[in-house]
């Protein structure tokens, strides 16, 4: 390839500036009329998606069901002990979560009230959900033409009444819908334009995705893949490894900065895998779906399908069967099959035994992870919505009527009559004697000194202590040392021991037959499974932070 | 006497001052990696926008242009240079092209004697005098232009032929306080070596993002600040006359020079032209040359900070807070670097040790955390920021060196301490960069094409 040299500009009469490309003011002055509809539309989107979402929230928390997962509680609490508690800092973090979404509820969780009622942990996936619900719009109208496909995919998504339950609390799942959504958007704009900028964005959504739940690494792999197919047909090897190295500097940073901070602060890259509560520790002893891959594809089909119900699960079939059969493989549409990775990912978790959906509509006697069905809901909205694309007007109309009917009809339903599918585990964990009955033995009785508590296993009691309790007052395993020390010697530093009759209750393996215990300390309740012990206390507590001297207590 | 206080104070309180030495140490990196984050951005919203074109200047009725270029025992590329001079398009008769040559330089005034000169080319033999720089030489040039506008030009360079009609046409459309073009610069070498390649994007980053983010959207009487390129600065010869052309004992006198057009209340533009240089391949060279610049930074930060508010006066808050961030800024995180480095290796080096718990002891909560930004975030950032430039500025082979950008920033921080050094030692030794070391490679006849095709590979 060679320079050209010698071609000159062309002549003006006169002197004059130009740009290569029309300016801003230009382009928004001549605006066709389809990118004023959209921008119009896209208003319209974000307002109804902040009513719902609004709504929602407000529904929810009146009826106090925000904190239905123990896991919301879990987390809410990580992100309020890096700024408060007895050693504060990013260690906090901890392992087995991805640290994103606590780190986004640090905006709001510092404030005693937003902690206490849970909105600053529902926030960020309120925020999340008006920007999936924006994306989804987005994605059809990038792709198809008629306004009412993407209306018809943001409504499906929107109203979701699956959705709208775990927007309202501090979960993770919707935040990591909204990456995954944007994520697509970014790659179906660049698989048009090539432009570095549209690349970036979507590696940013990525990399977001995999801080905030694992099922963002698959997605991180998959679109790596993708990149370097597209880049390849662009321009060649050199092309593909360019964007390749692009692409991948950024969206797996997540990645590596999580697997680098488990080196640094637990001393080991991989602890997130085996410890404690994650996944893989607790599933890998035999779970139904092992090594059978139809059951494992029943399972995660069933709860996806129920997220949305069999209608409009029936129809989402259609719809990706039609978009097969015309697009195939065809390299400007592949970023939408994207959509697709949560079904494959979870086949294969489940598969391999790492983890596991039970539902009792499959032979199982509980609900456990069902909500992982969620990640599916933008798929059905895309497919859905795809066929009110549809060419014909009239049957564009009979489908969208159809469509929202049903869609209006599920989300009344199962926000009124019915109880969404997604609540149902938290309601069958709270048939026991629910967490907050635990707690309010303490909250009641507390009057000064510090809490010994297991973390891993009481956080939920914890959260509904921390109503009441200081959180400095509390010593649990997040605490390194002063936790270690206070096992050893509960009676220098402790006033109050709390410990689940339960072998995975470190206190209680630790202590429930150690002479310290009796000694120094005085079995005060036992609230379900949960034993108090207080100790034998002969002199008033200057200050709860402070331990105490040794020999101090009788 | 503040030196000895501080050193009373160390002796005091030296964990005290040390923590609050590196408290003023994360300010400075978080204000000038925020700056140029700032900047890049601003580059892309240019680079969306477009460049400013102006028509080229076309036909034989125009003003006259002087070319100066200087020459130091440039025999070796001289015969190329001249040749690429001679392609420059631009109406004989219009153009002069003066080659300013030391009186003491037999190697280059001998080659000159065997080729065959332009009708529009003429020697200029420098009389002897110190300081023997390169202003000093194209002061003298200056005093013997006839043209009314001037373009300095290195001996490897290589500008687009059409060149002088673009500067002349975007004269013509620019306001009088434009007292300066700058063309782009970019190399016709960069696969020679590893380094060029880092060297290339180096450039890249700075002539297709930064400084488009610097030029972008500036009001018309808004304060300015641009840091010249060595070459393809086009000025009025009248403005620069009245500027007192260069400054003859500053090592950077395009840096200086773009400080004084600013406080003139005079500005710079982009033009929309290329001139092809020759990238340094070796690293040992590479180092004397970048000593220089930084040298002539801190030369330049020194001479204008003289006095500050006078300068921030003339060149108004946005132009004050570039120089700072641009001259004085980019030259002391240079020289930081390593020493912050070494601080790193050393703690984790000596992990669960009394040295790794006093190094933790220098960082409290309200320093950590922001210290530990300025380390993981703003180090990726520019990091990832170099493979991004590649790639949108479509030099995609060069995407794959963008992984070895930390050890380009070695090389920078020692060719920053060599700077420093020498400013003390030597403060107005120019050290030469050796030219035309590119055509000892094979098939260097076709250096641009081969550069323009890495460009558009």
């Amino acid at each position: 390839m060679t320079r050209s040299i010698t071609t000159p500009a062309p002549s003006l009469p006169k002197p004059a500036l130009r740009r290569t490309h029309i300016s801003l003011p230009d382009a928004l002055s001549r605006r066709p009329r389809w990118l004023a509809e959209r921008v119009r539309d896209e208003w319209v989107i974000v307002l109804l998606a902040v009513l719902i979402s609004a709504c929602a929230y407000g529904w929810y928390a009146s009826r106090g069901v925000t904190f239905g997962y123990a896991d919301a509680l879990s987390r809410m609490e990580i992100a309020r002990r890096v700024l408060v508690s007895r050693t504060p800092g990013l260690a906090q973090l901890g392992t087995t979560w991805l640290p994103l979404q606590p780190m986004m509820m640090m905006l709001l969780i510092w404030n005693n009230t937003l902690f206490h009622d849970g909105f600053a942990g529902s926030f960020p996936s309120m925020v999340a959900y008006v920007i999936a619900s924006l994306y989804m719009y987005r994605i059809m109208r990038l792709l198809f033409a008629p306004r009412a496909a993407a209306w018809v995919a943001a409504l499906v998504f929107m109203l979701n009444p699956n959705v709208a339950y775990m927007q309202s609390t501090a979960m993770s799942e919707v935040p990591m819908i909204a990456t995954a959504v944007v994520a697509i958007y970014y790659m179906l704009v660049w698989a048009r334009s090539y432009h570095a900028l549209d690349l970036v964005k979507s590696a940013l959504a990525v990399a977001a995705g995999t801080a905030i739940r694992y099922d963002g690494w698959p997605l991180a792999f998959a679109f790596a893949a993708l990149v370097f197919y597209l880049g390849w047909r662009q321009r060649g090897f050199l092309g593909a490894q360019a964007w390749s190295i692009l692409y991948s500097l950024l969206a797996f940073s997540g990645c590596v900065a999580w697997v680098i901070y488990n080196q640094l602060i637990f001393h080991d890259a991989l602890l997130f895998i085996y410890f404690g509560n994650s996944s893989n520790t607790l599933n890998l002893a035999g779970v139904p779906s092992y090594h059978n891959a139809g059951l494992s594809f029943e399972m995660y089909g069933y709860a996806a399908g129920a997220m949305v119900g069999w209608v409009t699960t029936a129809l989402a079939a259609v719809g990706l069967i039609v978009f097969m059969a015309i697009y195939r493989l065809q390299a400007r549409m592949l970023p939408v099959y994207g959509l697709l990775i949560p079904f494959a990912f979870y086949w294969l978790t489940f598969f391999l035994g790492w983890d596991t959906i039970l539902l009792p509509q499959l032979g199982a006697n509980q609900y456990w992870n069902a909500r992982f069905g969620l990640q599916l809901v933008p798929f059905m909205a895309f497919f859905v919505g795809y066929l009110a694309a549809w060419p014909g007007t009239l049957w564009r109309r009979i489908f969208v009527a159809l469509s929202l009917g049903v869609t209006v009809f599920f989300a009344v339903a199962n926000s009124t009559v019915q109880t969404p599918f997604i609540r149902q585990e938290p309601l069958q964990d709270a048939r026991g004697v629910s967490s907050k009955v635990v707690a309010d033995w303490l909250v009641k009785n507390y009057h000064g000194g510090n809490v010994l508590i297991n973390y891993l296993t009481d956080a939920p009691e914890m959260f509904y202590m921390m109503q009441r309790i200081p959180d400095d007052s509390f010593i649990t395993d997040a605490n390194g040392w002063q936790y270690t020390h206070a096992l050893q010697y509960p009676q220098l530093s402790v006033t109050w021991i709390v410990m689940e009759n339960n072998s995975s209750n470190q206190i209680w393996v630790t202590l429930h037959n150690r002479t310290v215990l009796q000694k120094y300390f005085v079995l005060r309740a036992v609230v379900g499974n949960t034993l108090y012990y207080q100790r034998k206390l002969t002199r008033p507590e200057t200050s709860s932070r402070s331990p105490e001297p040794s020999g101090g207590v009788t | 006497m503040l030196t000895v206080a501080g050193l009373i104070l160390l002796a005091w309180r030296p964990r005290d001052v040390l923590i609050a030495l590196l408290a003023g140490l994360t300010v400075t990196y978080l204000v000038t990696g925020g700056y140029k984050i700032w900047l890049l951005v601003r580059g892309e919203r240019a680079n969306s926008d477009g460049p400013l074109h102006a028509a080229a200047a076309m036909g034989d009725d125009l003003p006259m242009y002087s070319v100066l270029v200087p020459l130091n025992r440039e025999a070796r590329i001289l015969p190329v240079l001249l040749e690429r001079l001679k392609s420059i398009s631009y109406p004989p008769d219009r153009l002069e092209i003066l080659l300013l040559i030391e009186m003491d330089d037999e190697e280059t005034q001998r080659a000159l004697g065997e080729c065959t000169l332009g009708i529009n080319m003429r020697p200029v033999i420098a009389p002897p005098g110190q300081p023997r720089t390169k202003p000093r030489a194209l002061n003298i040039g200056l005093s013997q232009a006839r043209g009314e506008y001037v373009v300095i030009y290195d001996a490897e360079d290589q500008p687009d032929s059409d060149q002088l009609r673009k500067a002349v046409g975007m004269f013509a459309t620019m306001p009088d306080n434009v007292g300066c073009l700058q063309a782009r610069l970019n190399f016709y070498n960069p696969t020679q070596s590893t380094l060029t390649r880092l060297f290339a994007v180096d450039y890249a980053c700075w002539y297709d993002q930064m400084l488009a983010g610097l030029a972008y959207n500036r009001r018309p009487n808004s304060g300015e600040f641009v840091p010249l390129g060595g070459t393809s600065n086009h000025f009025r010869v009248e403005t620069l006359r009245q500027l007192g052309g260069w400054d003859p004992f500053n090592v950077t006198e395009d840096c200086d020079l773009g400080t004084r057009l600013g406080r003139a209340g005079l500005q710079v533009a982009m033009l929309d032209s290329v001139t092809w240089e020759e990238a340094v391949p070796r690293a040992r060279p590479w180092i004397r040359q970048r000593s220089r610049w930084v040298k002539g930074y801190i030369q330049s930060y020194l001479v204008h900070m003289r006095n500050p508010l006078r300068l921030l006066r003339q060149l108004g808050p946005r132009g004050f807070a570039d120089f700072q961030m641009l001259v004085g800024g980019s030259s002391l995180i240079a020289l930081l670097n390593p020493i912050l480095w070494a601080l790193t290796i050393l703690y984790a080096a000596s992990a669960g040790t009394e040295v790794a718990r006093f190094i933790q002891t220098l960082f409290p909560l309200p320093l950590y955390y922001p210290s530990l930004l300025c380390l993981v975030i703003g180090n990726f950032i520019f990091f990832f920021c170099n493979a991004y430039v590649c790639v949108r500025h479509d030099y995609i082979s060069l995407t794959r060196y963008t992984l070895l950008t930390p050890l380009y920033w070695i090389l920078l921080s020692i060719g920053a301490w060599a700077g420093l050094l020498s400013l003390i030692r030597h403060p107005f030794y120019w050290a030469k960069t050796e030219h035309g070391v590119s055509l000892l490679q094979p098939g260097s006849a076709i250096a641009v094409d081969s550069a323009v095709a890495v460009e558009s590979a």
